[in-house]
């Protein structure tokens, strides 16, 4: 009968038994389930666990909780409470939910009323009528453009032109009505009135095809360019004190070294000549022998190996080609391997003059009429000869055949920001325009690899020039100057690895900057015999591109002079600043966005540019004071790097800057509340030009993040169908999706029903030309149909066939310009500005040691105090 | 549509699994074919999964009424026609005038399966196919050379020399395929790899291209059958 006595267990301990006298046992034992289950589930405090139902006893004074959905509940007071955690519960929750409450009943939410929503949604709606517009617009003009411009070329025009007066008449007459453009000073109204004509003709013209409307677009780039820089040496330069006039004329100095750079780069890619390989003639007898060299000093062998290999196997007669390694490091291992498949094999015993040196020591020995060069880690395709040396036969006076220089593996940008194969890299603008653009002006560059030079030639100019670290350039400039012509064949035709740190890409960047530099002095392409204006230009403007440390670290803190020492740089009124810079910057965005497109996407250039400005300075300075100074580095490749790691050093300058402009960005945020209000508005122009620097050099910082590189072998991305031979016997169609010189991923073309056991060995066949040989390989990994197989080890004969049917393919390389899209502004600027976070970001996580829990306790506080902050319930964020 | 004989160059060459890998090919392409054994061996039903020991085919019947009978529908919905004990019944001669008595589909491909003596070229017209299936090795090497690499040879129209059972890995057999690139006229652009689903495939009474969907064998079918189809187009 005890046990019915108010309800109360038995088993109780006595303290319960007390407290049931006065609270019914029904909800203590509720109190005591809910405790429990908040202690062992969410991992509460146990007097959190205890006080938490408590809550609910006053609640049911107000609510009828049986009455209400639990589930729903609960997940309505996550929906309104999002700072609350379920998985993380504290006792400051009471203050989130207080504040918040507080928030909720004092705030009116309507969907999407919010301001800030209010402000996007009409933002977006004005941006995609402007787009809508712009389609429209560039539709009428383009179909309008076709149906006019129908120029059909005149003969009896073209035989005036062929008149060497008409021809100077007409230059006489376009340099006068430029000059007049460029220098008649306008008032402010009549100057935005002149750049909103040009702004109007240029802005459809990006969107018509053909090289006409690219012209066009240069031309008016050119007027309104050289108008600005007439504009700024006339009328802006009564600077105020001494220090605006060093400030001023440093800036005048950066921008009338961008005009020349730009004037001269228009004029080298204004018409790329896109030429095509000739054929040979049918009589294998009537071609030329071809002697083959690979130059090598320190990389090791099995970076030599699949090149060697592939230069055997180059298609031409057998008696009229001979592969020689020159190897500067006389190692035994090169010359046994060089015995073992059939190559020539040289050293020297004084090694001086570098790469220069070891090429005009092999010509001592080799004999052919041709002699094409490969950096040891540029695999050629077999096609490499024919494709190239038709240039030759068709004219005597050819002296040299460049092929672009293509990475497989990524270059220090594309790797440390993730972008390989999706944003064209450093290299692509050369290769891809520049190269072709001087082409057009006989002015091809030798660039060290992928070429084929003509032996009389070489001999004509005393062999590879060597008084330069970038021996390349100068024997093609010296050749040049005899009369020889130089020719470019953007076909990829050889493959190499890129530099694999940026600490390395400077490295090759600095030599090639000092070389230039060096040639300039030694050997000015401005000055001398031989050369035609054109060329001179072109030679200029590859020199130029090297000296832009100087101007590049004025335009990032140019800005700053006003910032921090309230001098006017730019004597000039606001608006007529506004309307000479703005509308000019824009035009040459879009200009340059046409023209450089699928190789080079706007605003990289400045990234590029920013990291390497201040390694280059310093080369380029002394090298031209004193060109004998300063010895070839070799460029490292092939490493490996097993963790992530921060390369503070090789940023360091960036970083500097970086933190200057972010400290003169803050400050002029200060200096705008606080300051006098007349400089708001040059205040203003001043911050935006440093948030564009600090994002440039937000990028310019990321790239100094080195991920990790575990791989021995790069990896190559493919689609070449195969078959994997079981060892069963049963064949299985599938496609090599990358493939490297230790192993090769596959991708089957159905999923396997035959047991396929990891570890067996087995054999993979692939085609090459219309042979199909078979390899010996493991299957390491599968993951659905996919394989990772590795190669067994093989005879020579294997190995060559191997490289045949992979590295190179006739097609290896062909997709590698194709892939990219033609460059749009926003989209590209969009890349950059991520980029540039994930710069920002790598430096609070990669801060050194002693800095690391300042950071991190940091971010802790930051997050902390975030979470108090009242927020929109997260279902009206989503809808 | 035209005839497609598919002949040996030796004995066991594989011809009677290319026979009926492409008739099961051209099937699964979604075209109807007719399969007709012509080699005494009797042994192309094995392939088709035909009573065993198979007691019809048309060696046997006497006139084309009855010969109409000897047909078998096989549930891919292929026509074969299976050559029989030989009795005392008709030639090929006159199975061939009885063919063309007889009601067949329309547009089906006639397969034949010839044994190596079959005097092919003496049944085939101008638009039809000679498949002559070889392998790689040097006694084809030999017969093909005695019979078709001399100077003065003309090319017969429709006669192609099919490598089969092709293995990359054997060194006589890339050096004979490589030789056989250069210098005969007659070998088509493709070739039937080596492939075990083709040896396994009439263990389980049916063609590789049907038990092995994955295999190699299927999609060398499917490019032989696509090839004869691209030729008739040409045509």
């Amino acid at each position: 009968m005890r046990s019915v006595f108010l309800k109360i267990p038995t088993h109780w301990p006595w303290p319960l038994k007390v407290l049931a006298i006065f609270v019914q046992p029904v909800y203590l034992r509720l109190l005591k389930l809910r405790a429990q289950h908040l202690f062992h589930d969410y991992q509460v405090s146990r007097i959190a666990a205890t006080l938490w139902p408590l809550c609910i006893y006053p609640i049911t004074l107000f609510l009828k909780l049986d009455s209400i959905n639990k589930s729903q509940l609960k997940q309505n007071f996550y929906t309104f409470f999002p700072q609350v955690k379920p998985s993380r519960l504290s006792a400051f929750d009471l203050v989130r939910i207080t504040i918040q409450a507080v928030f909720l009943a004092v705030w009116r939410f309507r969907r999407n009323q919010s301001l800030l929503a209010i402000l996007r949604h009409q933002l977006r709606s004005i941006w995609v009528s402007l787009k809508l517009w712009d389609r429209s617009f560039n539709h009428k003009i383009k179909n309008n453009w076709n149906r006019i411009f129908q120029i059909t070329p005149s003969t009896s025009i073209g035989n005036l032109w062929n008149l060497k007066g008409v021809r100077w008449l007409s230059y006489l007459l376009m340099i006068a009505a430029l000059f007049l453009f460029v220098t008649v000073p306008f008032s402010i109204p009549a100057q935005a009135a002149f750049m909103a004509v040009i702004l109007l003709v240029a802005y459809p013209m990006r969107k018509v095809q053909g090289q006409l409307a690219t012209i066009i677009m240069i031309t008016l780039s050119v007027i309104s360019s050289s108008r600005y820089i007439w504009w700024r040496f006339t009328e802006t330069i009564y600077w105020q004190d001494w220090l605006a006039s060093i400030l001023g004329s440093a800036l005048l100095l950066a921008e009338s070294y961008a005009w020349l750079v730009l004037i001269l780069g228009y004029f080298q890619s204004i018409n790329p000549l896109k030429r095509r390989p000739e054929p040979l003639p049918e009589n294998t007898c009537d071609w030329p022998s071809v002697d083959v060299y690979i130059p090598t000093y320190n990389e090791p062998l099995s970076v030599v190996k699949p090149t060697t290999l592939a230069a055997l196997n180059l298609e031409w007669p057998a008696d009229k080609i001979n592969v020689y390694i020159l190897d500067d490091g006389c190692r035994e291992s090169f010359k046994e391997f060089a015995e073992a498949v059939g190559a020539g094999y040289i050293i020297r015993d004084k090694h001086t003059h570098a790469k220069a040196g070891n090429m005009n020591n092999a010509m001592k020995y080799t004999h052919g009429d041709y002699i094409a060069i490969f950096d040891c880690d540029h695999i050629p395709a077999r096609s490499f000869l024919q494709l190239t040396m038709g240039q030759f036969l068709k004219d005597k006076k050819v002296c040299m055949v460049q092929t672009p220089h293509h990475f497989f593996s990524a270059d220090p940008f594309e790797k440390n920001l993730k972008n390989h194969s999706k944003i064209p890299n450093e290299n692509m603008l050369f290769y891809g325009l520049i190269q072709d653009g001087n082409d057009m002006w006989n002015a091809t560059f030798f660039c060290g690899s992928c070429a084929v030079l003509k032996r009389s030639a070489l001999e004509d100019i005393g062999g590879f020039a060597f008084d330069t670290v970038t021996e390349d350039a100068h024997t093609a400039l010296r050749m040049q100057r005899r009369g020889y012509k130089t020719a470019y064949i953007n076909i990829p035709q050889a493959a190499g690895l890129a530099t694999d740190s940026l600490s390395a890409h400077v490295g090759q960047r600095i030599r090639w900057a000092r070389g230039m530099a060096q040639i300039f002095r030694i050997d000015n392409p401005l000055l001398g015999q031989g050369l035609n204006w054109r060329q001179r230009a072109c030679y200029l403007n590859a020199m130029m591109h090297f000296l832009s440390g100087i101007p590049r670290l004025i335009f990032l803190t140019a800005p700053l002079a006003l910032i921090f020492f309230n001098s006017f740089i730019i004597h000039a009124e606001f608006l007529a600043i506004m309307l000479y810079v703005i509308p000019t910057l824009l035009q040459i965005k879009i200009t340059n966005s046409r023209i450089q497109g699928k190789y080079r996407y706007s605003f990289w250039g400045e990234v590029y540019e920013s990291v390497l400005a201040w390694y280059i300075l310093k080369p380029t300075t002394i090298a031209l004071i004193n060109p004998n100074k300063g010895k070839f580095n070799v460029t490292e490749k092939g490493g490996l790097n097993e963790q992530d790691f921060y390369d503070w050093n090789i940023s360091a300058p960036c970083l500097v800057l970086f933190f200057i402009n972010a400290f003169g960005f803050i400050y002029a945020c200060i200096r705008l509340i606080f300051g006098s209000p007349e400089y708001v508005a040059v205040l203003l122009i001043s911050m935006a030009w440093t948030f564009y620097n600090l994002i440039v050099l937000g990028a310019a910082i990321a790239v100094a993040a080195e991920a990790k590189q575990v791989r021995v072998s790069h990896r190559v991305q493919s689609n070449i169908p195969a078959h994997l031979k079981l060892n069963s016997g049963h064949l299985l169609p599938c496609v090599v999706t990358d493939y490297s010189d230790k192993g090769m991923g596959i991708r089957l073309n159905q999923p396997p029903y035959i047991n396929i056991n990891m570890q067996d060995s087995a054999t993979i066949l692939l085609t090459h030309g219309t042979q199909e040989t078979g390899f010996p390989v493991k299957m390491i990994t599968a993951r659905g149909n996919h394989l990772g197989l590795l190669l067994q080890p093989m005879s020579t004969e294997q190995q060559m066939k191997y490289i045949l049917a992979t590295f190179s393919r006739v097609d290896a390389w062909l997709d590698w310009q194709k892939n990219f899209q033609q460059d749009k502004p926003s989209f590209s600027f969009r890349q950059v500005r991520k980029a540039s976070w994930v710069g920002v970001q790598n430096i609070l996580l990669h801060a050194p040691k002693p800095l690391q829990p300042i950071v991190e306790q940091m971010t802790k506080a930051a997050l902390f105090i975030y979470s108090f902050l009242p927020r929109r319930p997260t279902s009206y964020e989503n809808t | 549509m035209p005839h497609v004989f598919v002949i040996g160059s030796k004995g066991g060459t594989g011809t009677s699994s290319v026979a009926a890998n492409l008739a099961r090919s051209i099937r699964l392409n979604g075209e109807t074919s007719v399969l007709i054994e012509l080699c005494p061996q009797n042994q192309l039903g094995v392939h088709f999964a035909l009573p065993w020991p198979n007691v019809q085919g048309w060696a046997q019947c006497e006139s084309f009424v009855d010969l109409a009978k000897q047909f078998y529908r096989t549930d891919s919905d292929i026509l074969l026609l299976p050559y029989g004990q030989m009795a005392n019944g008709i030639t090929p001669d006159t199975l061939f005038t009885h063919l063309k008595q007889i009601e067949l589909p329309e547009n089906a491909w006639f397969i034949f399966d010839c044994p190596k003596t079959f005097p092919v070229f003496e049944f085939a017209s101008r638009k039809d196919f000679i498949i002559e299936v070889s392998t790689c090795d040097p006694i084809c090497h030999s017969i093909l050379y005695q019979k078709y690499a001399y100077k003065n040879y003309k090319p017969i129209q429709g006669h192609y020399i099919l490598v089969n059972k092709y293995n990359a890995q054997s060194q006589i057999e890339a050096e004979i395929f490589c030789v056989w690139q250069n210098e005969l006229n007659q070998l088509c652009p493709l070739f039937i790899h080596f492939d075990e689903a083709i040896k396994e495939a009439p263990g389980y009474q049916n063609q590789a291209v049907q038990t092995h969907p994955g295999n190699t064998c299927r999609a060398d079918f499917a490019k032989l059958s696509s090839w004869l189809a691209s030729k008739v187009s040409q045509q």
